[in-house]
This record gives C-alpha cells, structure tokens and sequence, in this order.
C-alpha cells in the first residue's frame, strides 16, 4: 500500500534526504517517518521555524489516497541505508484538519531540499539547522515574521522594497528657518573660511551682519518641543548663543566682527558668552549621555506582558 | 569582507559588539545608523556628507582613534541629506581600500537595516537572551535571507553564566558566542575603547576573540567556493 522512495547526496560535510512516501490506499493515510541516521535532522525552516510537519527528528503528515507525500532535510551525520524508515501509519480522518498540509510538503521533495540548499548557500555558519524550537521555550509566532520581498537587488531596489531609513522631514528640527539644508553663496569677496563639511552650513558672515528677520526668534520645530516645552526652551537659548559664538568665530573682517561684537556685548560680552557655550556644552552631553543611556534601558527594559496576563 | 553586525532590537549591544569586532578584525566600523548614531563622532566628514556626495568615503574614514572609524552625522537634517543608497559604494570602496568593514547596524527590521544588509557578506547577529529580542532577531535574520546576507554567528549578548547555549544554537540553526554582562565592556565603550584596552583579563575579552576568529575564518568557508557550488550545480 505503501511505498517508499529516497535520495541520499552529501554536499560538503552535510547529507541531504529526500523521501517520497507513494500511497495506492484508496483513503488518505497519516504516516510518521523518522530518520535513520546517526546525527541531528535539520528539517527545512521558514522564517527560522521548522516547516510544518516536523517535530524533532520525525515526520508527520497525509499521503493523499493513490497521492504521494514529500519531505526533506539536512543532517551533518554520514548517510546511512535506508535513510529514512516509516516508523508509523493509520488511516487519516478526512475531517483532521492537520491532514491538509501546505502545498510545499505535499510535492515537495524539491521544495525541501531547495530549503536545505538555501541553507548552504546563505552560508550559514551551520550549514543547515537544527529543529525544536518547540521545545525549548522560546515561542515566536510563525505569521508574525512578515518579510518584505526584495525582487529588485540594487540598493535601489532594496530602498523601494524596505523604505527609505532617511527620517522623515517632519522630524528635522528647523531651527535656521528655511534653507536649513541650503548651501548659500558667499560673496564674491568673501574668503569663506574652511568650515568641516559636516556642519550645518552657517550663514557667512555678511548674511549676519545685513539684518534679516531674526532666525532665532523663530520658534523651533521638532519633536522635542512637543515631549518637554521647558527643553525646548533651553535648547532654543543654546541655540541663540551658540549661534552668536559662531558669528564671532567666523568674524574675520573687521567690520563683521564689529558688529558681531557689538552685539555680543562687546568683550565682556564676548567673554561671558565664551563662558556659557562652554557650561552649554557640558550641559549638554551630560544630557545627551543620560539620554542615550535612558533610551537604551528603555529598551531593554521588557515587560513580560503574556507571563503577566497569565498570572493577573 | 564586509561583516554587518545587526539585531532587531535596541540596547541589545551591537555597538559595543560591531566596535570590539572591528578592534579584533582591524577593520574600519561603519555606523551606519543614518537616524541616530551610537559611535563617537570626530571633526572631520561623516556619513552624511560621504552620502550626500559631499565627501570621499575614504576621507571620511577616522584613523585617530582606537579603531578606525567612519562616524555617522548627528543630525537629523543631515541625515535627510543624505541619500542612503550611496552606503553600498561607500562601503565597498572603504572595503576595498581597507580590506574589512564592520558595519554597525540600526535597529529596526526592515528600512534602516535592509542597504547594510544587502552590502554585507555576513553578518553576526546580536541578541540578548530574552524573548523579545529573540523574536526580532528572528526577523532580522528572515530579511537578511531576502537579501543574501549569510548569518556567520550569533552574539548573545549580556549572557548570564547559566545560560543554556545551545538553546539558542537549535533556535538560531547557528553557532552561539554568549558574550556575558561586563562593567568593563561599558567602561571601554564610554571612553570609545576596545575592551581589551582597558580589560585584557576581563571574560567578554576572550568571547569576543572567539566572535572575531569565527568571522575570520569566514573567508576559508566562502559559499562560493567550488567544493561547495560543484555538487549543488550538479544536483541541480
């Protein structure tokens, strides 16, 4: 009633099975096949899970009535004769839901070993993979791993599937006002100085000497200003004065650093401005520090929601 | 080599993994967190400007420190500059120059970490043992599988004594190096060392030797070496 056929190969260390379980039995039969060899089964796995069918080193599924029944794996141990054994067979009832199985493991002698090819050729430090997630604790729902299909392998492709990791332009702070991302033409008598091609493109000196609305009144957008109001306060004032010592550092002309320093306050001002941005500097990488180490406990931190509910 | 170190999750440690990795292997670490860097950062040109065409990526490339590094910006606006794209050139070309890259993943499971994987040969995969970041880590390792990057071993991070290995070797279908929770590792992260600079004593200095030799060894096993790629032709 039964028959059953399989393949052997080794590619590299590793032995790959595939078995067809052929049935001339006018119903449905539920059978359990179970590896011979003397090594772990590596049943193939989808999304890190083994697929459907497997439970430890054994088998489970439904010849078809006059159908045939497919399955595969990987296993480091050396091939043995035969492979694989039918441990155990009854008649299905038609109504089990489990006798419907996927469609990968009813045809699926290609399918499976294909799975075991993927394996080795991901390079997996393991080539192949060792079942029994089950077991060991650690649940991970199947149809929660929803993976994006990437067709197109150019980074443009990979952008276009996945999405683009830029942040959005509503999360970037506007604290220049317009043209925070714009490069403005010095004069044509202006020697620039080098500024590290990093920075925010400052205005150049002349910009801030012609006076233009007062970018620093304008009131900041992002998202800090609406987590904390009295944060983005603080940071608006280091943002004038830091700004302020940046029109003095770049003040190179006389007359820009004139009206840089009259602005200041003169020296005294300028002197009492060197001595904030400095506490505004400290000030702000305690923050920054604290805040980095926050985010991280915050995400460290898990709840076990689940655990709770049972117990609540 | 290009090796991506990635996780899901945040706060797992794949900066502190992807920075020791790079002192181990004398590579030259990339963040490549364009939203949010966790690497210390110089004066010179970032990732931001290199991505927005405003830098050479070998410019870019900070040899002053401990490791060489190559920082992301700190801005979001530059971050909004910069065309994120551009990471597959630029890390080949510091690959190429250099010889290795580590590339310090985002967190995340889709946008943020696809372009590093996709440039990636291999990547080590971050975890700590608890079952959230076991479950991204699961999802991460699906997408790197979309885009051909090989899992070479798994860093599980902030490990007690007690835990049980090769659990988590059968879950990950890979090999497991438990890396366990050290004062020193986050000492020398803060001071942007190595921790074999400021510990040599200390047991995460020989696990993360161990990480580093099993990366290492990557080139020996190359799935595109024809011992393997003749059979499977052939079976096919």
């Amino acid at each position: 009633m039964l028959d059953l056929d399989y393949r052997v190969h080794e590619v590299g260390d590793v032995t790959l099975v595939d078995a067809v379980v052929e049935s001339s039995a006018p119903t449905p039969r539920r059978v359990r096949i179970e590896s011979t060899l003397e090594g772990p089964v590596w049943p193939p796995r989808r999304d890190g899970l083994p697929e459907r069918g497997w439970n430890g080193d054994a088998f489970e599924g439904v010849v078809p009535a006059d159908g045939r029944l497919a399955l595969g794996f990987a296993s480091p141990a050396e091939p043995t004769e035969p492979p694989v054994f039918v441990v155990d067979q009854e008649r299905a009832d038609p109504d089990d839901a489990r006798a419907t199985l996927p469609a990968h493991a009813r045809v699926g002698a290609n399918d499976s070993l294909e799975d075991a090819d993927d394996i080795l050729e991901h390079g997996d430090g393991i080539p192949g993979e060792w079942t029994g997630i089950s077991g060991d604790g650690i649940g991970v729902d199947r149809d929660a791993i929803d993976v994006h299909a990437v067709h197109d392998r150019t980074p443009t492709g990979v952008v276009r599937a996945l999405g683009s990791p830029a942040p959005p332009p509503d999360a970037v702070p506007t604290p220049e006002g317009p043209g925070v991302q714009t490069t403005p033409e010095p004069a044509a008598d202006q020697t620039a100085p080098e500024t590290p091609a990093d920075q925010p493109t400052p205005k150049t000196p002349a910009e801030q000497t012609t006076s233009e609305p007062r970018p620093a009144e304008e009131p900041s957008v992002g998202p800090v200003e609406s987590a904390a109001p009295g944060v983005e306060a603080w940071l608006s004032a280091v943002e004038r004065r830091v700004r302020r010592a940046e029109a003095l550092a770049e003040a190179r002309r006389v007359t820009v650093a004139a009206g840089a320093l009259e602005r200041a306050g003169g020296l005294d001002g300028a002197r009492r401005l060197t001595d904030a941005v400095e506490r505004d500097e400290r000030a702000l990488r305690a923050v920054a520090d604290r805040a980095r180490r926050l985010a991280d406990r915050a995400a460290a931190a898990d709840v076990p929601l689940s655990t709770l509910a049972r117990l609540a | 080599m290009i090796v991506a170190v990635a996780g899901g999750k945040g706060g797992v440690g794949k900066s502190t993994v992807a920075y020791n990795l790079g002192a181990e292997l004398d590579a030259v670490v990339v963040d490549a967190d364009l939203g949010m860097a966790d690497l210390p950062a110089g004066a010179g040109p970032d990732l931001h400007d290199v991505l927005a065409g405003r830098a050479d990526p070998l410019e870019a490339v900070d040899e002053g420190g401990a490791v060489d590094l190559l920082p992301c910006g700190r801005t979001l606006a530059g971050a909004r500059a910069a065309d994120p794209r551009e990471l597959v050139s630029a890390v080949e070309a510091v690959a190429d120059a250099y010889g290795s890259v580590v590339l310090d993943c985002p967190a995340g499971m889709a946008a943020d970490v696809g372009l590093p994987l996709f440039v990636a040969d291999l990547y080590v995969l971050v975890t700590t043992p608890a079952e959230t970041a076991v479950a991204d880590a699961l999802r991460t390792r699906a997408l790197a599988r979309e885009l051909d990057a090989g899992l070479r071993v798994v860093a599980l991070n902030k490990a007690g004594s007690s835990v049980a290995v090769d659990r988590f070797e059968r879950v990950f279908g890979a090999p497991v190096t438990a890396i366990p929770e050290s004062a020193a590792v986050a000492r020398a992260q803060r001071h942007g060392q190595p921790v074999r600079a400021v510990a040599r004593e200390c047991e995460a200095v020989g696990r993360l030797a161990d990480l580093a030799e099993r990366v290492r060894s990557w080139r020996s096993t190359d799935v595109t070496d024809g011992s393997i790629a003749g059979p499977r032709a052939e079976y096919r």
